[in-house]
């Protein structure tokens, strides 16, 4: 069941209505039956057994973790079977492929025709969004951040609450524990915002992210065709339809949530109005970038090897070279396996792996130098001009990004970086599909609503407070723009969420 | 506040703002509908006054291109209305008469049998077949249970958007009237022509000669469908002719509309095989028709005379020229006989080789 789908709000509204009638002490157990039915829905029975093998094999190895293992290398040992009995699953299922793929392309390097093929497993919903969570639960439950959890069935709503499979965002046991398991009190203003939020969503999928998706498509599929400004355009327009699309998609996903009361963590905060690099990595699916931090980076720089290494630079390099090779290294390794997640193919191990981290060592490595240089050609950094300029700078390098992860692989988009200076041919805007002006009109408020969140304000809680012919003329303008322009119906196949294809 | 309050408020406002999204839910659907001769014949129908009709042809092309009401009117005073459209169903047509009960109380409902033997090969049941239809028929209980009924079962496609179809037609402003369909909302549009469609066309077409009173059934889901229109009509107390319209009739469909002829006169009720007196017609297969389907105007015209003394002899339909409730069929006259004559001139120049 897609998430922008009738059947989807009907479904919603049916559990919504159902959770409220159920006892208060109950309604999660409610939630755990409304989630099985819309796995159930949404995908084969049969990949239901990976699920619950995950909840069966976290849950059996937190609690014997904790209750019977008395020694550090106890503990380490069911750690490790624990994790590897659930990302074992991940990698097969995701991963398998890029073997006989590399093993290909290496022997292509050659000539040699290897032809090994690949293998096409179907892989249950929200995967790689449910075994990371229960990754990061596990590893706290080591650390003994907290006591795991010993009700099975709460353990398994923890692991397979449904919006969170769709796309994320990757959740904490310790922030989901209250958020699920307490008594909610039925609250007409949850419904009020979270209807508000889905809507919102479904207008940035609908109207924004899935009439640019023909455009952008057919420029990256023909990019032979569409070259210059073709290409420049198209990689612009895919960076609002990503983010319209994931971001979009997470509204309808805390928006649903809310409906039962439940406040997920927002996983975007702006990330356009971002002054540079990190800030918008900080912006942008910040739940992935938490979780890689906490339980990559940060183990992976207190661990021994590591602590070694920096010793042995700093002996090597100097103090300040030989600090940093090590966190440049994590980085580097954090980076690989974020690029990793986003897919098994190497377009996307650069494009969303090495070339962040390209970004971020470059920065490191001439970002105090480029400061001065600012300081000495005396530009005024503390105005409108300059905050611009690094909004558009930050904006153009994450297209770049972009651009790689859109090309059909990784060899086609040197080939595409090429075309863009190649001039274009007359007469080829006639060959894209139109796009409508309402496009323009829905980025609008994207951007206003973005930035009042970049200024701290809580647009829902304005707008909670503004007179009520106002906010229903904001939905009713949200609602019949989407009825109208929105990409959906017969013959408009509402495009899969990107970021639910990783 | 008390708690009572405190959830009655809320209740209200989602019940107004749910009327209010309703209401306006419903003109954008009417103002999303595409504008074609099939949406004007059938959101036409609703367009006219209360029992006003004394006779409805309900059916498809082998209806609305040889029956023409304004000529029916003009000579005899007869009120009628080709309520169809393209590639008719014949399954709809339970829908069709319920809706034409609800508006009209006729002396007599034409229903277009040639529908019966075309939708086992000619025209199986298409999305279009359909939709020429439901998109232009009001909300209600009986359309819902026919597209759940047919939608889902013959075309097996998902039901949704024959419910809603905005979620088909959005996005295509640019063959939108949005001064006809709002009038199609509030069912005030007029079909200018009752239904009526012209087609500037000529084709010659051969006569096959063939007498036969062999009878073969259609498929088994279209003798079901035959079944159950018949009975639901006994259950309706009013009066039916089964008509089929002269064409390049083969054996194959003779036989067809012979098995078609027992049951309907088995049932009670009248059938007329146009074809066995298109001699009587005078119809000539050289001018009188555009495709081996269907006449052309000069075709149509015969016909009507012919079933307008059909009809006169066999149903009491009153002379309304003079009733003063049917002015406006007088206003709508001139330009219909203007239109037949542009028509006519056209098809003569075709046969001139001028056009």
């Amino acid at each position: 069941m897609s998430i922008v789908s009738f059947s989807f709000l009907v479904f919603l509204l049916i559990t919504v209505i159902c959770y409220y009638i159920f006892p208060r002490k109950y309604r999660w157990a409610f939630l755990l039956i409304a989630s099985i039915l819309f796995f159930l829905l949404s995908c084969e029975w049969k990949l239901l057994l990976y699920l619950l093998f995950g909840i069966l094999a976290t849950y059996i190895g937190t609690n014997y973790l904790y209750d019977k293992c008395k020694t550090k290398k106890q503990k380490k040992i069911t750690l490790f079977v624990t994790l590897f009995s659930i990302l074992s699953i991940l990698c097969a299922l995701k991963y398998i492929n890029i073997f006989p793929i590399t093993l290909n392309a290496f022997g292509n390097l050659f000539h040699i025709n290897f032809h090994f093929g690949t293998v096409s497993l179907l892989a249950p919903l929200g995967l790689s969004y449910y075994t990371l969570s229960l990754t990061g639960y596990v590893i706290d439950v080591y650390r003994e951040a907290y006591e795991p959890q010993k009700n099975i069935l709460k353990h398994a709503l923890f692991s397979c609450y449904y919006p969170i499979m769709i796309s994320g965002p990757f959740v904490r046991y310790n922030d989901m524990k209250k958020e699920l398991f307490e008594p909610k009190e039925f609250d007409w203003n949850n419904l009020f915002q979270g209807f508000y939020r889905i809507m919102y969503g479904l207008m940035k999928k609908l109207v924004i992210a899935d009439l640019l998706a023909p455009f952008v498509r057919q420029v990256f599929t023909q990019y032979n065709n569409f070259t210059g400004f073709y290409i420049i355009n198209a990689v612009m327009l895919y960076a609002i339809q990503i983010y319209a699309d994931f971001s979009g998609c997470m509204d309808i996903v805390n928006g649903a949530s809310k409906m039962y009361g439940i406040t997920l963590i927002e996983n975007f905060e702006s990330p356009f109005f971002s002054k540079n690099l990190s800030e918008f990595w900080r912006r942008w699916h910040i739940s992935l970038g938490a979780w890689a931090k906490d339980y990559i980076m940060y183990p992976l720089l207190k661990s021994s090897l590591f602590q070694n290494l920096g010793k042995t630079c700093k002996k090597k390099f100097g103090k300040k070279i030989g600090k940093k090779i090590p966190t440049l290294l994590s980085i580097f390794i954090l980076w690989f396996l974020i690029g990793l997640w986003h897919g098994a193919s190497y377009k996307y191990i650069f494009a969303a792996g090495i070339l962040p981290w390209i970004y971020l060592t470059l920065g490191e490595m001439f970002g105090e130098k480029v400061n001065s240089i600012t300081k000495k050609l005396k530009i005024k950094t503390e105005c409108f001009s300059f905050r611009l300029f690094q909004s558009f700078r930050t904006f153009l390098l994450m297209c770049f990004i972009w651009l790689f992860a859109c090309a059909p692989n990784l060899g086609s988009s040197l080939t595409i970086i090429k075309n863009i200076f190649i001039m274009p041919r007359v007469g080829l805007l006639y060959e894209l599909p139109k796009l409508p002006m309402v496009i323009l009109f829905a980025s609008s408020i994207v951007i206003v609503v973005d930035y009042l969140k970049y200024k701290n304000i809580d647009v829902l809680n304005w707008l909670s407070k503004q007179n009520i012919w106002f906010r229903w003329i904001i939905l009713f303008i949200i609602i019949f723009s989407i009825l109208i322009y929105g990409a959906y119906g017969p013959g408009y196949n509402a495009s899969d969420f990107i970021y639910g294809g990783f | 506040m008390t708690n009572t309050k405190k959830h009655i408020i809320p209740i209200l406002k989602t019940i107004i703002f749910s009327i209010t999204f309703c209401f306006l839910f419903i003109i954008l659907t009417y103002l999303m509908k595409p504008e074609d001769y099939a949406l004007n014949n059938i959101a036409g129908f609703y367009g006219e006054k209360k029992n006003s009709l004394d006779m409805v042809y309900v059916g498809g092309s082998a209806g609305f291109v040889y029956w023409e009401p304004l000529r029916a009117y003009e000579k005899e005073g007869i009120a009628s209305y080709d309520f169809g459209a393209s590639t008719i169903q014949p399954e709809i047509y339970i829908y069709l008469i319920k809706e034409v009960l609800k508006k009209q109380n006729p002396e007599v409902i034409i229903i277009d049998a040639r529908a019966f033997q075309y939708r086992d090969k000619e025209q199986p049941p298409t999305e279009v077949a359909y939709r020429n239809f439901l998109t232009g028929t009001p909300f209600s209980i009986e359309k819902a249970k026919f597209i759940e009924k047919y939608v889902r079962n013959v075309l097996k496609e998902d039901t949704l958007s024959y419910h809603f179809d905005i979620i088909k037609y959005h996005r295509k402003p640019e063959n939108l009237d949005y001064r006809n369909n709002l009038k199609m909302m509030f069912q005030i549009y007029q079909n200018p022509l009752k239904g009526f469609y012209f087609v500037p066309k000529v084709a010659p077409i051969t006569k096959h000669k063939f007498e036969t009173d062999k009878e073969t059934p259609m498929k088994e889901d279209t003798v079901e469908i035959l079944d159950e229109l018949l009975a639901y009509l006994k259950t309706t107390n009013h009066k039916f002719l089964f008509v089929v319209s002269p064409y390049e009739e083969r054996e194959s469909h003779r036989e067809n509309f012979n098995y078609v002829e027992r049951k309907v006169k088995e049932a009670g009720f009248d059938f007329l095989d146009a074809n066995l007196y298109s001699d009587e017609m005078q119809l000539n297969f050289d001018t009188d028709f555009y495709n081996e389907n269907h006449v052309n105007i000069f075709g149509a015209d015969k016909y009507t005379d012919f079933l307008i003394a059909y009809l006169k002899e066999h149903y009491n339909l009153p002379d309304r020229r003079k009733d003063k409730e049917y002015e406006s069929w007088n206003r709508l006259l001139p330009n219909w006989n203007q239109q037949v004559k542009v028509t006519k001139e056209t098809i003569i120049k075709i046969m001139n080789g001028e056009e």
